[in-house]
């Protein structure tokens, strides 16, 4: 088996009587593009500061490479980080923002400036050279942030959260580049965010983390398409997941679900169901189907707001006190829209335990 | 009426001229008016008196006593601030760590600033007295002979610059304090990574980005360290036999007991000239 490039063993951190991590488990692969993904506050900063070693395990122990890290000093772990608002030194120069660790590890004046020239010209960044942090944009500033950690060539990245000081277009540019400059690098990264669409988009794998422990772990699109419990659900549901209880029917081996905005079937009923007549029901707003073309007496819902947002509009509607939020492609919405029937057939459905929240099934409704 | 356009360029001007004109009756004329003493003959109480050209500027340069108080003002003062921010700057990094107690730490060297002057004079009269003072028990309990230290002239100034330093390095420790916790911490976080250790940090990081409060401090300290008077006055009066005596002192004496009021003036304004040279070049070296 292979040496993973960076593992948890039961690592854990508190503050005081408050536990900030506990008895986190994980293994990334050599060259592996791991993101940490959280609400703010769950710990995932925590976990880098602790890799990094700029704050002390508490429990357990992190291996990279196999070697444990603690008693480790921060600077011969020969660990890049790079911050969330980007930690340049402002009064050097970007080249002696990037010489600064090279020099400090040992390299030579003359070996320290080709690596610097080389990760330059990889970043499009020559022309800053000579410049200071403060004469430069924040999409430049966080290149070259990048550029200071690629130029030592560590074995780790820790990325924490550098995208979120960008605006939101120059944040898809460099979500971007990150992606391609670690694909063709290759280097283990390890990245923390709060963005379900960095996480998705950067991800090779990922985990999910709340108040200290890890939710799931996977692949982005299957923890997606199969969340293991609600919270997992919710945090990756855009502007927010639909969350009802629903009650179960049995009816000639299929099985239906019924909610407040609609009934949903599935024809080969879920093994993990067992014998559960309650479940909490999660439905993604993208993951609904509609229709505008209502016929008399149909059950229907009663639109209270339309938020477009370009190509999808998001339709915030209510029935019975229940409020569903839903996004339909912007073409499909008529104008003055005032009511919309749930599609029983097509919609994804998620089942949840009713007390623990734990996923019982996932399914695309008949 | 000002058309509206005009106004509005005129209106932050209408706002600074209260203030321009507090500072012109008090401090500005004063000024003027010193400079023209100092050309003048003026007696106390009344006249101005007739033109005299430099000739005060002349006798005071001929004066050995003048250059000797310049002397040591200017010890005094590059010796008292570097001391002092050097010791504060060490403190305040001492205290800019997440340690319990720390607030009564910051109070405890806090507390000779806000002591009245005269408070500490008195108090370091006592410390330092020759004969029994509490520092000599002290050098004398580790087997070190007790120091004459107001008494004899070479001691003298050096114990003052040690007064003023106590009295200073609370102070200077607190607007380090700030700055320091106001550093990005992320930016050190990085410099860590980046293999530097806590020496190098220093020096290459927070050194550099503490700036600003560094020539802070260095304006309001060379600007308070020359303008010592009060301990002079109520400790020494400048002797033994002129050993601590300085400018502002050397000022007072001329003027209101010697009532050479026109000596005085010239005496001031030197010292003036000579402060805002030095802020010149400091502002030169530390605020690029």
């Amino acid at each position: 088996m292979t040496i993973p490039a960076l593992r948890f063993a039961g690592v854990g951190k508190s503050y005081g009587a408050t536990k900030i991590l506990d008895d986190l488990n994980l293994e990334i692969a050599e060259g592996e593009f791991f993101v940490l993904l959280g609400p703010s506050g769950c710990g995932k900063t925590t976990v880098l500061r602790m890799t990094a070693g700029l704050q002390p395990v508490d429990r357990g122990e992190i291996y990279l490479r196999d070697n444990p890290l603690s008693g480790v000093p921060p600077e011969r772990r020969n660990i890049a980080m790079v911050f969330q608002d980007y930690a340049l030194y402002p009064h050097m120069t970007v080249y002696h923002n990037m010489a600064f660790g090279l020099r400090r590890h040992g390299h030579g004046r003359a070996e320290a400036d080709a690596r610097i020239r080389k990760t330059a010209a990889l970043l499009g960044i020559q022309p800053l050279l000579e410049r200071r942090p403060h004469e430069l944009s924040g999409g430049q500033q966080q290149r070259v942030a990048l550029g200071r950690a690629i130029v030592r060539d560590p074995a780790l990245y820790l990325m924490d959260e550098p995208l979120s000081n960008l605006d939101a277009q120059v944040r898809a540019g460099v979500r971007t580049e990150i992606k391609e400059l670690q694909r063709r690098l290759g280097v283990t990264t390890l990245y923390v965010t709060h963005d379900q669409i960095e996480a998705l988009t950067l991800a090779d794998r990922m985990a999910v983390l709340n108040e200290g422990r890890i939710q799931q772990v996977g692949p982005p699109l299957d923890v997606y398409r199969a969340p293991a419990n609600e919270f997992v659900a919710s945090f990756l549901a855009t502007p927010k997941l639909n969350l009802f209880d629903g009650t179960i029917e049995r009816v000639d081996g299929a099985v239906l679900v019924r909610t407040a905005i609609g009934t949903f079937r599935s024809p080969n009923p879920p093994s993990a169901l067992g014998g559960r007549t309650a479940v909490r029901v999660g439905l993604r707003p993208e993951e609904i189907k509609v229709s505008f073309a209502l016929r008399e007496g149909e059950p229907s819902l009663a639109i209270r707001l339309l938020e477009p947002l370009g190509s999808q509009v998001l339709a915030i509607a209510e029935r019975d006190g229940a409020d569903v939020t839903i996004s339909v492609p912007a073409d499909a919405v008529p104008e003055k829209a005032e009511r919309l029937g749930v599609v029983p057939a097509g919609c994804v459905v998620h089942l949840f335990d009713r007390d623990d929240g734990v996923a019982v099934a996932h399914f695309r409704s008949a | 009426m000002m058309p509206p356009r005009v106004m509005a360029a005129a209106r932050p001007y209408l706002y600074l001229t209260p203030t321009l004109a507090v500072l012109a009756a008090f401090t500005y004329f004063p000024i003027a008016r010193l400079a023209e003493m100092s050309l003048r003959a003026p007696s106390v109480g009344t006249s101005l008196g007739p033109w005299i050209g430099l000739s005060a500027y002349a006798k005071l340069f001929a004066n050995p006593l003048f250059w000797r108080v310049l002397g040591q003002t200017i010890l005094f003062v590059f010796a008292s601030v570097p001391i002092a921010m050097a010791l504060a700057l060490g403190l305040a990094l001492l205290l800019d760590q997440p340690l319990r107690g720390l607030s009564v730490f910051r109070v405890l060297y806090y507390t000779p600033v806000v002591m009245p002057t005269v408070a500490v004079a008195a108090l370091a009269l006592w410390m330092f007295n020759a004969n029994g003072g509490i520092v000599d028990y002290f050098l004398r309990s580790l087997g070190i002979a007790p120091v004459p230290w107001l008494v004899e002239s070479k001691w003298a100034l050096p114990t003052l610059i040690l007064i003023a330093v106590w009295k200073n390095v609370g102070y200077y420790m607190i607007i380090y304090l700030a700055g320091l916790q106001s550093l990005p911490r992320a930016v050190l976080d990085a410099a860590r990574l980046d293999g530097a250790r806590p020496i190098m940090r220093f020096f290459t990081i927070t050194l550099p980005l503490l700036r600003p409060t560094t020539f802070f401090i260095t304006v309001v300290a060379l600007i308070g360290s020359f303008q010592v008077f009060d301990f002079v006055n109520l400790m020494t009066q400048g002797g033994p036999s002129n050993a601590t005596n300085v400018l502002v002192y050397f000022a007072y004496q001329n003027g209101f007991e010697y009532l050479q009021l026109g000596m005085a003036a010239a005496i001031s304004l030197i010292m003036f000239a000579l402060v805002l040279g030095i802020l010149g070049l400091v502002a030169g070296a530390l605020n690029r």
